[in-house]
């Protein structure tokens, strides 16, 4: 198990042992701001720890993630950081010709190529980020790493691997940033504005949340649940190990934390796009394949655009995304009628239960928008966002916890333009993901009761 | 341990089952509410039985044609005009797919009437009637385990309208008249997707209970005419054996199948535990700890999986799915745009996986800093052949933000395989989030190269 407890610094997280800020200048990058707060010496241009008993803390082979925000040019060549003795060393340095190089227990494992690189030194965040290896087949290949970058000027990103490798050896001899050795060998020759060391995998998206550009929390009417706190039947209060009392409480709240993990969506991308027009529903080649919807004298269904999906009972919603590309051959743009249905059964085939059961009376549901765009007939579309569908779900036979979705449209749905004859349009996809709704704004209560 | 080999759970029974007690987010100050250990390992047990997770769909995907499509008898023909009614065809797969615990699968299909089919005669073709068969194919996998390739058919019925001013004629048309198709909308289930003996013998059942990966491969015959295929779960037993100390994903806890909960509830929480003995691992709290671990790290939505047939797919003679080409683009390019890069806005594919975000990556106040991103790990698998014009490799890539991808590379030229690699994919924060487009992406070294795309997949969890 990691240590839980809270960093002080953003960056300075759960299992970081070391978080050096506001490079280049050695004395500030040599504090540590991690909960370790082991503090390194300072170099001409470079930090390290020369003692034995503090780096042991890099002794890491995985989870891990080496990570520093440096300033290079083309030319700039060294080392970003050392740990252990030769030849079990890790090293991760920039070799001529802008290359990234990872090196552990004396091996090359991996490389990426720095994109971007010229005369004028630029800013780039990398990463070398390992976990275990989940198809290891002996000691050669116990770890699985990446190299990952963020090129902050362009807002470009690298990534290279996994690579397969052995673990590190347990190898305490120093911790450098900057150089290859306490006395600054092989120095890096650009800056390094910031680093850190971790005992936990970082993605480049947690990377440039914590680093580039924070995003807020989506706006959402759904409750979201992760995974809790992660957990072993070791766990009890101090390393007691007694497994009666907060673990049983965490085996109950992480019960609910999971319940929703089992609820799946539907993700189509339809094939081939099929161009809708005017007259699409009274075509001799497809008149067949299109009805009315029921209770709407606008919306009509496309027999390609009928699914059917289960869903659990306490699934209550689906969040509905579509992608339309909509376009006109002449004149101004034409507001296009996008309708998604749940139903309990498809109202044509209602009577095909077993006999003596009767045929559920038909219910439905839908949302809906109405997107008036001109893509242009060479552009890709978008998507739009439909928000949270109802579910109504068949309750006998087949159709017991199934709903039957179907795309509806309508060209001009409310007659605002004399264009409607050059309207066209495609559906691209269809996105449908199990949201559950707070019960306070009406989704279920716990347990889908 | 006499008589008790195998711990064996009705899942069936729990389907349904409303998954209380627990407790809500525990929060400063908040009392919280016990429940007996056995409650809650009772509620565990109801995880897996609320699995629906569709694992494979196949179908119009907005096309107006059905495969082979036909409306009209023809005999004395030259050439054949339609399938044959003996022949299988391949309109999705085969892919890996994990099933949640102690499930196996269902599928329903939604279909209009089929067809004609074409038999080879003596001179020329002729008319075979109207008749069309899907089935699907499972082989299940786990560990030393394997059963399969197991066929799971379903006869689809034919169409009875026919112009019979042809001789010979086998009926098989469509109606024509306006919304006509809906009017004969068919539906049907093929059940029991299982390997045999899950159901009767209990060590199959643990043989196969715990992520259980199954090849999976769904065929056409005939004149078939599908418009919705969906492969699901559907929950029947977990089982496994006494002495198996593996991590499992169910207690074989039993409630309310015949053995009164208080008779079974183990353990008050004022006593020691006993240590892993089987009684233990049966009721006690190491099994439940052990059992919501397990759960935190496997249970996810199911990811995705999609191959390259398309519906309007008329060629007899190939029996397998008719790759998707490509070729040109030295630089990742989108399979179907063909524009270069990553385009969110573009027709693709969502990793819808809110539910399925994990302490590590996704925390939100110290790992993914305000919850405004999530990533899952995955494991990836693309179904693929690189052909070299001049390079060394072809590449496949999914990517579901500017940010994460992950890159699967192909270098035996000429050789069709599925290959995998782990990774991480950008996911929906929240399910009503318009974030996370899965874009499927290729490029080759050469552009000479030529890449012929089968399928992929992909689903939440690095493990193996």
């Amino acid at each position: 198990m990691p240590d839980y407890d809270a960093g002080f610094q953003v960056g300075a997280k759960q299992g970081t042992e070391f978080l050096g800020l506001d490079g280049p200048t050695p004395a500030d990058l040599a504090v540590d701001t991690s909960q370790a707060g082991q503090d390194f010496e300072t170099g001409a241009s470079w930090i390290y720890e020369d003692d034995a008993g503090r780096s042991a803390r890099f002794n890491v082979a995985y989870p891990r993630t080496i990570h520093a925000r440096i300033q290079i040019d083309e030319n700039d060549v060294g080392f970003i950081f050392r740990h252990g003795d030769s030849p079990d060393h890790t090293r991760f340095r920039i070799n001529p010709a802008g290359r990234l190089v990872a090196i552990e227990d004396g091996s090359t494992i991996g490389t990426l190529d720095i994109p971007n690189l010229g005369a004028g030194r630029r800013a780039y965040e990398v990463a070398w980020v390992s976990v275990e290896n989940p198809d290891s087949t002996g000691a050669a290949d116990e770890v699985a790493s990446w190299l990952l970058l963020h090129d902050v000027t362009a807002v470009e990103r690298a990534r290279a691997g996994p690579f397969f490798h052995s673990a590190k050896p347990s190898s305490d001899l120093y911790a450098v940033w900057g150089a290859g050795t306490t006395a600054g060998a092989d120095a890096l020759t650009g800056q390094l504005i910031r680093v850190g060391f971790h005992r936990r995998a970082m993605t480049l998206a947690e990377i440039e949340q914590d680093w580039i550009s924070t995003l807020a929390a989506p706006a959402t009417s759904t409750e979201v649940e992760r995974q809790g706190l992660p957990i072993d039947q070791a766990s009890g209060i101090g390393d007691r190990d007694e497994l009666q009392g907060p673990p049983h409480t965490w085996a109950a709240q992480n019960h609910r934390a999971l319940r929703r993990r089992t609820a799946g969506g539907r993700h189509i991308r339809m094939r081939p796009l099929v161009e809708i027009s005017l007259g699409y529903h009274i075509a001799a080649a497809t008149q067949a394949k299109v009805r009315l919807a029921p209770e709407s004298t606008l919306y009509r269904w496309r027999i390609g655009w009928l699914l059917g999906h289960p869903v659990p009972d306490a699934v209550s919603h689906l969040g509905v995304r579509v992608q339309v590309h909509t376009w006109v051959t002449a004149g101004g743009s034409v507001p296009i009628g996008i309708r998604i249905y749940s139903m309990n059964r498809p109202p044509t085939i209602g009577a095909i239960l077993p006999p003596g059961e009767e045929p559920e009376p038909f219910e439905q549901a839908s949302v809906g928008a109405i997107i008036d765009r001109d893509d242009g007939a060479a552009g890709v579309g978008e998507y739009t966002h439909l928000g949270r569908l109802p579910v109504m779900r068949g309750t006998g036979g087949l159709r017991r916890r199934k709903t039957y979705l179907a795309i509806a449209y309508a060209i001009d749905p409310e007659a605002s333009t004399a264009n409607d004859a050059n309207a066209r349009f495609t559906v691209g996809a269809l996105h449908l993901s199990p949201a559950f709704v707070d019960p306070a704004g009406g989704g279920l209560g716990f347990g889908g009761d | 341990m006499v008589g008790l080999a195998t711990k064996v759970v009705d899942l069936r029974a729990l389907e349904g089952a409303p998954s209380n007690p627990s407790v809500e987010t525990v929060t400063a100050l908040t009392p919280v509410a016990w429940h007996p250990t056995a409650n809650v390992m009772g509620a565990q047990d109801t995880l897996c039985a609320s699995a629906a997770r569709v694992l494979a769909t196949v179908g119009l995907a907005g096309s107006d044609e059905y495969p082979f499509d036909q409306s009209e008898d023809v005999d004395g023909a030259a050439a054949q005009a339609y399938p044959t009614a003996d022949e299988w065809r391949t309109i999705w797969g085969p892919l890996p797919r994990h099933v949640t615990p102690g499930c196996y699968l269902e599928a329903h299909v939604i279909y209009v009437p089929s067809g004609n089919t074409h038999r080879e005669g003596e001179q020329d073709w002729e008319g075979d009637g109207a008749r069309g068969d899907i089935r699907v194919r499972a082989t299940w996998t786990n560990g030393a385990e394997t059963d399969g390739p197991n066929n799971h058919a379903v006869a689809l019925e034919p169409s009875l309208l026919g112009d019979d001013a042809v001789a010979g004629a086998d009926a098989g048309q469509l109606p024509t008249d306006a919304g006509g198709e809906w009017t004969v909308l068919r539906e049907t289930l093929i059940e029991e997707i299982w390997p045999p003996g899950v159901d009767s013998s209990a060590s199959t059942a643990a043989d196969f209970a715990e992520w259980t990966q199954v090849e999976l491969e769904i065929q056409l015959r005939g004149g078939a005419r599908i418009v919705d295929v969906f492969v699901y779960e559907r929950p029947l037993r977990h089982a496994q054996e006494h002495d198996d100390v593996s991590p499992q994903s169910c207690h074989a806890f039993h409630v309310g199948a015949g053995e009164p909960v208080a008779q079974v509830t183990q353990v008050p929480q004022s006593e020691v535990v006993d240590g892993l003995v089987w009684e233990d691992q049966r009721f006690g709290s190491h099994q439940t700890l052990r059992v919501g671990s397990r759960q935190g790290e496997r249970l996810s939505d199911p990811g995705l999986a999609w191959t390259a047939w398309t519906s309007e797919d008329d060629t007899f003679d190939e029996l397998d799915i008719p790759p998707l080409t490509l070729s040109g683009a030295t630089t990742p390019t989108g399979i179907f745009t063909g524009t270069a890069g990553y385009d969110e806005d573009a027709a693709a594919w969502l990793v819808s996986g809110a539910y399925s975000q994990r302490h590590d990556a996704c925390e939100p106040l110290q790992v993914m800093r305000n919850g405004g991103r999530a990533v899952v790990e995955v494991r990836v698998w693309v179904d693929a052949e690189w052909t070299s014009g001049g390079g060394a490799s072809g590449w496949i890539r999914l990517q579901s933000s500017p940010t994460e991808w992950v890159d699967v590379e192909f270098t035996d030229s000429g050789t069709r395989e599925t290959l995998e690699v782990i990774g991480w994919l950008e996911t929906q924060v929240a399910a009503d989030q318009d974030h996370a487009t899965l874009q499927v992406l290729y490029w080759t070294d050469d552009a000479s190269d030529e890449i012929e795309l089968y399928g992929w997949g992909f689903r939440p969890g690095h493990w193996a």
